[in-house]
């Protein structure tokens, strides 16, 4: 017999499925008769509500877009290739004459159809695909069709990334130039509103996806990604009637995330985290920001260091953080899901995936809370080894307000600052003297910042805190996460891979550990690592951060003062039964 | 069935795919849609027909109840349809039903839609309250029709709203949502508990 509620309310509602009545059901709880009556008879209410119905024509046009895109595929075609054969029909003979002189026979450009950029047909793809605008002489088939092309630019590089392969510039140069023909063809044709809506749509979606890019991209392939990040952007501004004034130089060292209040410095010049960033309505189109305003920002970093906003995004009024970090192993892939830290994740078209799911690896998803969904921004490998080291100190170099630098020197420890590293100043400017959370990786020899916090700008002290993983031990140095602590007296070293969190000072460049609050060894499974918002604290010792439900027990270590809305950064483990237990719980800032 | 239980005492019965029978063995409906969906992944014409015939109506209500806008509903249910044209080879029939791998695909794009929505910073149609004028004590001394459960699901979170629209308009069982949603049954279960009992707050004086 249940007992909770829920659980009679849903063994009724069964009940009602195999036929019995809403008395019968009544009188076997007649302790809860009248909750039951009102919910079952709502119940009922919803089940009698009428379907909404389509209208017979849309119904019918959207079967007929329905049946040609089957006919393409049993055709073979691809859905964003798919072509007006009939059309082109008068054309054949001269489009065969011209694909030989392109020195392709038909069956290599047959079997060129799925070439990816790294492939050695990609080239002859790419002629037959210009061989087939050559020979499209209706401007607005002509820009739909470049569109089109240039749409397939996207999902080569979704699938080179998902290959675990970088990115090319073949790619990003073809994707240019298809977006820059449409767009110029379009700047003719202002009645195609449809394909100029298209137009900017796509344009706005490839540079999202090219924003996020930088650390993929082959050696070779940066300026064309200058490039096509220029264009994507000035294609938004031009089919709004906003000249594009990006040029590819203010793109030549990448871009980079800030968040942080804006507080205007000079015309057409904002204070982003205590950083320089120009505004200008000629990049950005008609954003307007008050001082004080809280915003995100993804600047364009030009070779100089200086920074142009390419989008600025106010976070005022919005709820706070919707975004959070896994990071673990892998535990299951289902349909359009994935199943890390015990918590399903959704994987939709839009996920960018930068690897090939398979349980077992080790990844760091990015999730947005959809309106209570937790769903895949990007989904990318964790750097296995070295671990992750959160490295927290006062800021000790000069940051210059107009370039942004190359390394910044924290409590003592530099870290060089690359084109995806994060910078959130939400809690105060990024300045020489602000206390600040580094979280980063060692590569060769360096220590590379993947996201600069900003706990504090007021003046910090010399006090270091660390967090990271013991690779090694010996003669009283330890090696955590790529840097080296001096042990404290007396410390037994732990087994490698422990969890070591501690607080030391910096002693003629040596870290010296003073204090060590805990070491944890995680077992096979490895940490989870949780950043996000604290949104529940529960009595009964289970907290949600974003959405994920997580165990604090009473032996877990916290530092700071935990509250709802809080955001956090936590190292977990799994217990036997796969659920996940806090081990530290480092409280970042209460919002 | 579900509903056709629901509607035994309503006298209102609905066509809602089957599930499973009691002794987990798939009913004769899963198999003969199974039988049909493995025609479709073979691009046979009348057995596309039949799926779209089937599930557009169902998804355009789905996309209506979430969105409350008649094109962007439409939109979306084409969208879907196309979406299953394309991935249906992958389909394969383990546990999780047809119907339940449809709803899947439009849950994800209704997300997507959300996604881009916020991203240009347009108005969520699904979340109008501020700008709404009809208050929940209003709603209650209205009989329930159409429009008033597409108002009073605004009130729901969208979980919420997915689990009424999914269990008591669309007609799954708890498994099947559970596999939609991506989350466990016994959530799926609470979840229903707190909807209804939202929306009877939304339905009745008790708002007041």
């Amino acid at each position: 017999m249940p007992r909770s509620f829920t659980s009679i309310l849903d063994k009724c509602l069964a009940a009602l499925n195999q036929g019995e009545t809403l008395d019968a059901c009544l009188a076997r709880y007649p302790n809860h008769a009248d909750e039951l009556r009102a919910h079952l008879r709502l119940a009922q209410r919803l089940a009698l509500t009428p379907l909404h119905q389509p209208r017979p024509a849309t119904q019918a046009a959207a079967w007929q877009q329905f049946r040609a895109r089957a006919q393409d595929m049993r055709l073979g075609h691809k859905p964003h290739l798919s072509l007006n054969i009939g059309w082109l029909r008068p054309l054949t003979i001269a489009a065969a004459v011209a694909l030989a002189v392109l020195g392709a026979a038909g069956g290599t450009v047959y079997a060129s159809q799925d070439a990816l950029p790294d492939s050695p047909l990609y080239r002859v793809k790419l002629a037959s695909e210009d061989a087939r605008v050559w020979f499209t002489f209706d401007d607005g088939r002509k820009a739909e069709l470049l569109l089109d092309q240039s749409n397939e630019r996207t999902d080569e590089i979704m699938e080179m990334l998902s290959g675990g392969k970088s990115v090319s510039g073949n790619v990003l140069s073809a994707m240019r130039d298809r977006n820059a023909r449409a767009v110029r063809i379009l700047e003719d044709q202002p009645d195609e509103l449809d394909l100029v809506t298209r137009a900017r749509e796509q344009s706005a979606e490839q540079e999202d996806l090219l924003l996020v890019l930088w650390g993929d991209l082959e050696e070779s392939a940066q300026d064309d990604y200058a490039e096509a990040v220029a264009t994507l952007h000035n294609a938004q501004l031009r089919t709004t009637g906003i000249p594009g004034s990006v040029k590819p130089d203010d793109v030549a060292a990448g871009v980079i995330s800030i968040s942080g209040p804006a507080e205007p410095a000079v015309e057409g010049v904002w204070l982003l985290g205590g950083v320089e960033v120009r505004l200008d309505t000629r990049t950005l189109g008609g954003a307007e920001l008050q001082a004080g305003q809280p915003v995100n920002v993804i600047a364009a970093r030009g070779a100089n260091g200086r920074l142009l906003a390419l989008s600025v995004t106010r976070t005022d009024g919005e709820p706070p953080d919707q975004k959070y970090v896994v990071s673990g192993t892998v535990e299951d892939i289902g349909d359009d899901e994935v199943v890390i830290a015990g918590q399903r994740i959704a994987i939709t078209e839009r996920t960018l995936l930068k690897l090939k799911l398979q349980r077992g690896k080790s990844v760091e998803i990015r999730v947005d809370d959809v309106g209570g969904e937790a769903v895949a921004a990007s989904v990318e490998a964790e750097q296995a080894a070295p671990a992750l080291l959160a490295y927290e100190g006062t800021i000790e170099n000069n940051v210059s307000t107009e370039a942004f630098p190359n390394d910044l020197v924290v409590g003592g420890q530099e870290f060089t600052v690359t084109p995806q590293t994060e910078i959130d100043a939400r809690a105060g400017a990024l300045k020489k003297g602000a206390l600040a959370r580094v979280e980063s990786v060692a590569d060769g020899g360096e220590i590379v910042a993947k996201r600069v916090v900003v706990l504090d700008d007021k003046q910090g002290g010399s006090a270091v805190h660390v967090e990271g993983v013991l690779e090694k031990s010996g003669d009283g140095s330890w090696t955590v996460s790529g840097v080296e602590v001096a042990a404290p007296a007396q410390a037994e070293a732990p087994e490698v891979g422990s969890l070591i969190t501690l607080d030391g000072h910096r002693e003629d460049k040596r870290l010296v550990a003073e204090k060590l609050y805990t070491t944890y060894h995680p077992g096979r499974r490895g940490f989870a690592l949780i950043r996000g918002p604290l949104v529940r604290i529960g009595a009964d010792g289970i907290w949600q951060v974003g959405l994920v439900p997580l165990a604090v027990p009473a032996e877990a270590v916290i530092r700071g003062e935990p509250g709802e809305g809080s955001r956090v950064f936590i190292w977990a483990s799994r217990d036997d039964e796969g659920a996940l237990r806090a081990v530290y719980v480092n409280v970042l800032h209460t919002d | 069935m579900y509903v056709q239980a629901l509607s035994g005492l309503v006298d209102k019965p609905r066509d809602l795919p089957a599930e499973q029978e009691a002794d987990g063995a798939p009913s004769d409906h899963v198999l003969r849609e199974w039988q049909l969906v493995q025609r479709a992944q073979a691009l046979e014409e009348s057995a596309l027909a039949s799926l779209y015939s089937t599930y557009y109506p169902k998804v355009y209500n789905y996309a209506f109840l979430h969105l409350g806008d008649v094109h962007a509903a439409e939109d979306l249910a084409s969208e879907v349809m196309l979406k299953l044209l394309e991935s249906i080879r992958k389909y394969q029939f383990r546990g999780m039903p047809f119907s339940a791998w449809v709803f899947r695909i439009a849950r994800n794009k209704l997300i997507d839609l959300h996604r881009r929505r916020r991203r240009r910073g347009e108005v969520d149609l699904t979340e109008p309250l501020a700008a709404m004028q009809i208050s929940p004590q209003a709603l209650a001394e209205r009989a329930l029709d159409r429009g008033q459960i597409q108002l009073a699901l605004k009130y729901l979170t969208e979980e919420q709203r997915q689990v009424i629209v999914l269990k008591f308009i669309e007609g799954f069982d708890n498994g099947s949502i559970a596999r939609i949603l991506g989350r466990s049954e016994g959530a799926v279960k609470s979840l229903q508990h707190r909807a209804l009992h939202s929306l009877r707050r939304i339905m009745t004086a008790e708002a007041r």
